[in-house]
């Protein structure tokens, strides 16, 4: 048998065969092939040393039984289930307990300073709309400028304030993220 | 030797043999063919298996002569397998010298 007439003998078995990753396993044939011809060996003499296709073809589903019987999926599942429950039941009075505390301290905080930050700017905004009022009652230019300034001065607290919380709240976002990512991975590994 | 015995001891050879150091294909047949009378194509399907159940990686290696070279590396798992396997087949070795003997009789 030459290479070729090897090569197609075996993909013709391994289809019969219904086996996995046909391209995969002939190109480790072709590899034999390659590094046989160049150690000096004929085409006839790698195929005989090969032996049978049909003989190999068997070989492989054989292998494919012997994977399945030893992962046995369908048996394997129900200890997989039970292990995440487990894993659930002894995460879960750490999540409550542990976290309950910083949940509710960085909650607060997050509602506290998103507040500060919206209630400060809605002043500033107020006294910015009072402004036209102030100027037409009383034309003093004092008055004026101290609305101006405290009402910039209020807007500008209110960004910064603003800023701080966007990231504060960004990190915290991903860390729960992760946090969440870490208890899914914590529960589902074998 | 008799293909049933051969058989079983295949996959021991294999992974003893991968476990000392990484060998390719070709490499790896060629030294079990010197000892052990086999079909040398009936390794692959050995490989094939013992690398989908993560005891061996692959790994591509070009070589100054010839192409390049699929090499099989062990695993942590690998190591831990063959352990296993050389204790079980020691062992069984023991029990069926209590049952027939060493000597030919």
């Amino acid at each position: 048998m030459t290479k070729h007439e090897f090569l197609k003998s075996l993909k013709a078995e391994l289809e019969k065969n219904s086996v996995r990753n046909t391209e995969e396993i002939l190109a480790d044939y072709e590899e034999h092939f390659t590094h046989g011809l160049s150690k000096g060996k004929s085409e006839e003499k790698i195929a005989l040393g090969l032996g049978f296709p049909a003989t190999i073809a068997k070989a492989y589903r054989a292998e494919d039984i012997v994977s399945e019987v030893r992962n046995p999926e369908t048996a394997f599942q129900w200890g997989l289930a039970f292990n995440a429950i487990g894993r659930l039941l002894l995460i879960a009075p750490f999540n409550f307990f542990v976290l309950l505390i910083p949940g509710i301290i960085i909650f607060l905080i997050l509602v506290g300073g998103w507040t500060a930050a919206l209630s400060i700017g809605a002043s500033g905004f107020a006294i910015l709309a009072a402004v036209p009022v102030l100027a037409v009652s009383t034309a003093k230019m004092w008055a004026l400028l101290a609305a101006f300034s405290t009402c910039f001065g209020l807007l500008g607290l209110s960004l910064v304030i603003g800023m701080i919380m966007f990231l504060f709240s960004k990190y915290i976002l991903l860390a729960l993220i992760n946090y969440l990512r870490w208890n899914i991975k914590f529960v589902t590994q074998k | 030797m008799n293909a049933q015995f051969k058989k079983g001891v295949l996959e021991l050879c294999v992974l003893t043999l991968i476990g000392r150091k990484d060998y390719y294909g070709y490499e790896l047949v060629d030294e079990i063919s010197k000892v052990l009378e086999i079909s040398e194509g009936t390794l692959y399907p050995i490989l094939r298996r013992l690398t989908e159940e993560k005891y061996f990686e692959t790994y591509l290696q070009e070589s100054s002569e010839g192409p390049p070279r699929k090499y099989y590396r062990m695993t942590k798992l690998g190591k831990e397998f063959q352990k296993d396997q050389f204790k079980q087949w020691t062992e069984f070795n023991q029990q069926i010298e209590v049952l027939i003997g060493k000597e030919i009789t």
